[in-house]
């Protein structure tokens, strides 16, 4: 389990950087594809372990495109309220907190409302912060749906592509 | 002092992301020296991954790069001294020269002000407010802040920050960036700044009312920054309007650059640029 989750570190930033950071079609989409990183750590992964592996995961992200602290901060704050959105969102039976809260493993409803919901809240936080100013705000957050949606397909097409029916 | 010690260790959680959200939110809304530091190690170490990366993909886009650049070579032969009429006499300082052919042009009195270097773009964004640029040549090969940066259609940023082997350059679409630039009719001087949103179209900002302008106006550089040289492209106006209350346009200009396909650039070095703003600076004093 920990060395699946370093190899998705290490894969989630280079796909980030080198595949996703490279999409320019319309200047307005950019998916934020590394954030899949953040949402399947196993449950029961300790709080400072999720918060410093998110900082350092923003953080060379931020090294690797020229935006110091935006995809820091935003990550951190998801990591931060990820056990609160676990937690909140209704399951049907029991889930085993050893395992990853994945397409495969939580069902499609659940995923699709976790994901929603913490992909949204880190665009709005890296949005916002990389416009850092509150004039426009209509346009700005027409870039956040864009790019959340972006990002919730991206997300959603490689969890398929590693579907596993479960037991 | 117990209490508190448990109180911190039940509650861990939320002062390490306290702290966490601190570091990364100063860095956010640094400038000056901290900045600096980042800008070089994400110059560095960007440069590097990008530029091996690079190596691979580029020969996909080996055809579009010919084509841009056998169009840029046909448009620079036109611009050749050859290509021009001279009328001017020439005066030679020492008639003899005129026998030895090899020294025939020493009288030339113009100094080329301006040297090119070309260089390759490894990693490029639009879709941020704040785009960068990444090339592949730094300090090393003699690139310094605040060099210009053009491509084969015109003005594409300034050098911002530049490492040993690599530089970044913030592009005219960064919502920080702002560039001099006037009226190719009518010399009339105003900045071109970016809005954030469509990276086919910035702002021209400050030319009067009263300054009769037209669609399809070209804008170029003014020279004035000593960063480029005078007269380069940066685009045509394709929409103004006049606000209630302002005696300025508000002129949409369509940059003559596509920065969603740039592979060569040239860094322009003004080689009196310490000079001239040294100048600058002087006559600031002075008044």
């Amino acid at each position: 389990m920990i060395l699946k989750s370093i190899f998705r570190f290490i894969f989630v930033i280079i796909f980030q950087v080198l595949v996703f950071n490279n999409i320019q079609f319309s200047g307005f989409v950019n998916p934020l594809y590394y954030v899949l990183f953040i949402l399947l750590l196993p449950i029961k992964t300790p709080a400072w372990l999720t918060l410093l592996s998110s900082f350092i995961l923003g953080a060379i992200i931020d090294v690797f495109s020229q935006s110091p602290g935006l995809h820091a901060s935003a990550s951190v704050l998801i990591a931060y309220i990820r056990p609160t959105i676990i937690s909140s969102i209704k399951t049907t039976g029991e889930t085993n907190t050893d395992l990853e809260p994945s397409l495969s493993n939580m069902g499609f409803r659940w995923f699709i409302s976790y994901a929603l919901i913490l992909i949204f809240i880190h665009h709005f936080i890296y949005f916002s912060l990389e416009v850092f100013r509150f004039g426009n705000f209509l346009i700005t957050f027409y870039r956040i749906i864009i790019s959340s949606f972006a990002t919730f397909i991206a997300i959603i097409l490689s969890q398929l592509l590693t579907f596993k029916k479960s037991q | 002092m117990l209490n508190l010690l448990s109180f911190l260790w039940k509650n861990y959680a939320f002062f390490l992301f306290l702290l966490l959200e601190a570091i990364s939110m100063s860095m956010a809304v640094s400038s000056g020296h901290q900045s600096a530091v980042f800008a070089y190690t994400s110059n560095q170490i960007g440069g590097q991954a990008f530029s091996s990366w690079q190596s691979i993909t580029h020969y996909f886009y080996l055809q579009e790069t010919n084509e841009q650049l056998a169009n840029e070579n046909t448009f620079l032969r036109s611009q050749l001294k050859t290509s021009f009429l001279d009328r001017n006499t020439i005066v030679l300082s020492n008639p003899s020269s005129l026998l030895d052919s090899s020294s025939s042009q020493i009288t030339d009195t113009l100094i080329p002000a301006f040297d090119f270097m070309s260089a390759k773009v490894i990693s490029n964004s639009i879709h941020k407010q704040k785009n960068y640029l990444m090339l592949n040549k730094g300090r090393k090969q003699g690139v310094r802040e605040n060099m210009g940066v053009i491509g084969g259609k015109g003005a594409i940023g300034i050098i911002y920050s530049v490492s040993d082997d690599f530089s970044t350059v913030i592009s005219i679409l960064n919502t920080k960036m702002s560039l001099s630039a006037k009226l190719l009719s009518n010399q009339e001087l105003g900045s071109i700044q970016w809005d954030g949103k469509d990276s086919q179209f910035a702002y021209l900002n400050s030319i009067e009312t009263y300054i009769p302008i037209h669609v399809g106006d070209t804008i170029i550089s003014s020279g004035y920054s000593h960063i480029f040289p005078e007269g380069i492209l940066i685009g045509t106006i394709s929409d103004y309007h006049t606000t209630e209350g302002s005696n300025t346009y508000s002129i949409i200009v369509k940059l003559s650059t596509n920065f969603s396909a740039l592979n060569y650039v040239s860094i322009i070095r003004n080689r009196f640029y310490n000079e001239q703003l040294m100048l600058e600076k002087l006559e600031e004093d002075n008044i």
